[in-house]
């Protein structure tokens, strides 16, 4: 049917969890958005992917009915599971959290490639490089 | 359960190791952007996190430390939590279109005993009668009724979405003529409209088939044939649509802008279609033809 977008909401939720708290119950409420639905949806959408960090797109249109679509976990997610780390570095420059391969870059530049504007893996793996730095995670090869 | 709302702004390039900082400090999810936010950064990007009201201030002292190193800065406040999965439902009002009153399930607006009631709840799939591109078809449906249409009455609504306007005709029809109803299909080629659609249905108590077919791969003909879609889509399914429909037969064109009316009334008339009716709701027009 004709569908005019009113309105867009960007998240990143975990996998499997989302529910009406904060931040998907304001984000989706103040559009007037049916909340549970879109939780029950996405949730089953990811189930498959539990403890990633899923960035979810959502269009709103105009008579309140809405669509979303997920996309690949962001890189600091795959590299923070990648290293078997918690969290990135708060002082990347002076303290490592851990390590990742190479190859292990190549394969989550392969992975984000549809959503990254790299024209070229070698471009994304550069890309990829840079936010492991950034987080203090060494890149080994 | 109140919350400390977190405010982050700085470059763009950071922005995914600022989100996993925040949710490693607690949030559940970051809302990239400005849908949370009271005001729009100058420049960069923005985030928006929530902390358990625990989280200390030396804990947001130590945040606010690291998100420096990536040259972001954050602020932050209290939040009272509003239980967003009940209030989002009084922003939804029902819809009075001539003798159609749509409201969703948990509606408890009364309807009055000559409206046709149709129970749509919104979800993931377009037309909750909240948007003119429905209701023009839904005021369509009810100008057609009051005339002779090849018996017994058919349709079929392509793009069906939630269902509505597959729900509206045969409860319409389904009045006086119960005996001469005919088949009521709708098809859409998205299996998530399609599932809400089925939902809706099933909420309606219509007997209404739903599916997944290809235009062209619907048997038959239909006394009317609605198809609100938008303008593009409407002129690459002309031939297709005109084949489904029966003689004396109607079709009713919705999702056009005002600006491209004329453009697909032309279109439809060169494959022989007689134009018969024009509305219009604000920037839409809906297109009412006839088949001789």
């Amino acid at each position: 049917m004709a569908k005019k977008v009113v309105g867009q909401i960007k998240l990143q939720i975990e996998a499997g969890k989302a529910n009406p708290s904060p931040p998907v119950g304001p984000a989706l409420g103040q559009h007037g958005v049916n909340i549970m639905e879109f939780c029950k949806a996405f949730n089953a959408k990811t189930q498959k992917e539990a403890g990633m960090l899923i960035p979810v797109v959502i269009e709103v249109y105009a008579d309140r009915s809405f669509s979303f679509i997920t996309k690949t976990p962001p890189a600091s997610t795959l590299l923070m599971k990648a290293a078997g780390v918690p969290k990135g570095s708060g002082t990347p420059n002076k303290d490592k959290v851990g390590s990742v391969t190479g190859k292990q870059v190549e394969e989550i530049a392969k992975l984000k490639m549809p959503d990254l504007t790299a024209a070229s893996i070698e471009t994304a793996i550069k890309s990829i490089e840079g936010t492991a730095r950034s987080m203090g995670i060494k890149v080994v090869n | 359960m109140d919350w400390i709302k977190i405010e982050a702004t700085g470059p763009e390039k950071n922005r995914d190791i600022i989100a996993a900082l925040l949710i490693s400090s607690g949030s559940a999810g970051v809302v990239e952007g400005d849908s949370c936010r009271e005001t729009s950064p100058s420049n960069g990007d923005s985030l928006t996190a929530y902390l358990p009201v625990t989280t200390t201030q030396k804990e947001i002292q130590g945040l606010q430390k690291k998100l420096k190193t990536f040259s972001w800065k954050l602020s932050s406040s209290n939040y009272k939590d509003i239980d967003w999965s009940q209030k989002w439902r009084r922003g939804v009002k029902p819809v009075r279109v001539g003798r159609f009153f749509v409201r969703p399930s948990f509606s408890k607006a009364q309807s009055r005993a000559e409206d046709i009631l149709i129970e749509i709840d919104p979800g993931m799939a377009f037309g909750t009668g909240g948007h003119e591109t429905t209701r023009l078809c839904l005021k369509a449906l009810q100008v057609i009724k009051k005339l002779k249409t090849p018996k017994p009455f058919s349709l079929l609504d392509v793009g069906t979405g939630s269902g509505v306007l597959a729900l509206g005709a045969f409860k319409l029809w389904e009045e006086r003529r119960k005996n001469s109803l005919g088949r009521v299909i709708g098809i859409d080629n998205d299996p998530v409209a399609l599932k809400v659609g089925r939902k809706n249905i099933a909420l309606n108590k219509a007997k209404v088939v739903l599916s997944e077919k290809p235009l062209n791969e619907i048997t038959g003909k239909f006394s009317v044939v609605v198809a609100n879609i938008l303008s593009s889509t409407l002129m690459e399914l002309c031939e297709d649509l005109e084949k489904k429909i029966s003689p004396d037969g109607f079709l009713i064109l919705s999702g056009i802008l005002e600006v491209e009316a004329v453009e697909v009334t032309n279109a439809f008339k060169e494959i022989g279609l007689k134009p018969f009716k024009q509305m219009k709701s604000g920037e839409w027009v809906a297109l009412l033809f006839k088949k001789s």
